[in-house]
């Protein structure tokens, strides 16, 4: 892995962190296994193969408060908006990193996407990602938790 | 393998994908910078812009603070996203090749 994709998806995470978001959001899917690495700095431990995606899951949307404009945030860092397909929900693009948004999906299944406007995105439903924060395990960073 | 190109293959529609995405953007910001020339002692705006490979000055005269923030911003996002999007497309390509081996995509 590249450094820079590397010290680009801390600059994400720490800014969540400064603007108050990152408490609310959970690190999912293969990006997690880069924080794994110093969980299990006494086991030979390495990587697996991941994409550019990086699946944050919104715990529980409703209880942000302050409104932050994530897009916003992070445009600076060259990050453009991307809708996918015909579900409209928002992906925030950068050559080296894809920042998704996920909440769980709970009742009747939608293909809908879910507005989360105390973030200024629309998140992906995803089945069953309430039973993850089961086994939450939290990391501290340089600069964030 | 299968994975292999599986992966290869997400990654190749992002990468389509994330081109679209600049290339609006890059349309989206206002066209042309702002210079400023001093002629007898006062400062005046001019837009400067390409037009069918000539270049054009058009007069602005004095222009608020805000809208020459507004070029500046436009200015630096308009290097930020010609170098993003020169990535994306070495990445296309990339991509293309790695998964082109000797059939067809």
């Amino acid at each position: 892995m590249e450094k820079s994709q590397y010290e680009l998806c801390l600059e994400v995470l720490r800014r969540l962190d400064k603007a108050g978001v990152l408490k609310h959001i959970v690190l999912v899917g293969s990006w997690c296994m880069l924080f794994y690495k110093s969980y299990f700095a006494s086991a030979e431990y390495a990587p697996i193969l991941k994409t550019r995606d990086v699946d944050l899951y919104v715990l529980q949307p409703s209880a942000i408060g302050a409104k932050t404009d994530v897009p916003e945030l992070l445009k600076d860092l060259g990050f453009v908006i991307g809708f996918t397909g015909s579900q409209g929900y928002i992906r925030l693009e950068h050559p080296e990193l894809i920042v998704e948004f996920l909440v769980a999906e709970k009742g009747r299944p939608s293909d809908k996407p879910y507005p989360v406007p105390q973030l200024g995105v629309n998140a992906q439903r995803l089945r069953f990602l309430e039973l993850l924060p089961a086994t939450l395990s939290w990391r501290k960073s340089k600069t964030c938790r | 393998m299968r994975v292999l190109k599986g992966v290869l293959k997400e990654e190749l529609d992002n990468s389509l994908r994330m081109k679209k995405n600049y290339e609006r953007e890059l349309a989206r910001l206002p066209k042309g910078s702002l210079i400023k020339k001093k002629i007898k002692g006062h400062e005046y705006y001019y837009l400067v812009v390409r037009e069918g490979g000539k270049v054009r000055f058009i007069y602005k005269g004095k222009v608020s603070e805000q809208e020459l923030e507004k070029y500046k911003q436009a200015k630096e996002y308009r290097a930020k996203y010609r170098k993003l999007l020169s990535e994306v497309k070495k990445q296309i390509r990339f991509l293309r090749s790695a998964l082109r081996g000797k059939e067809p995509v």
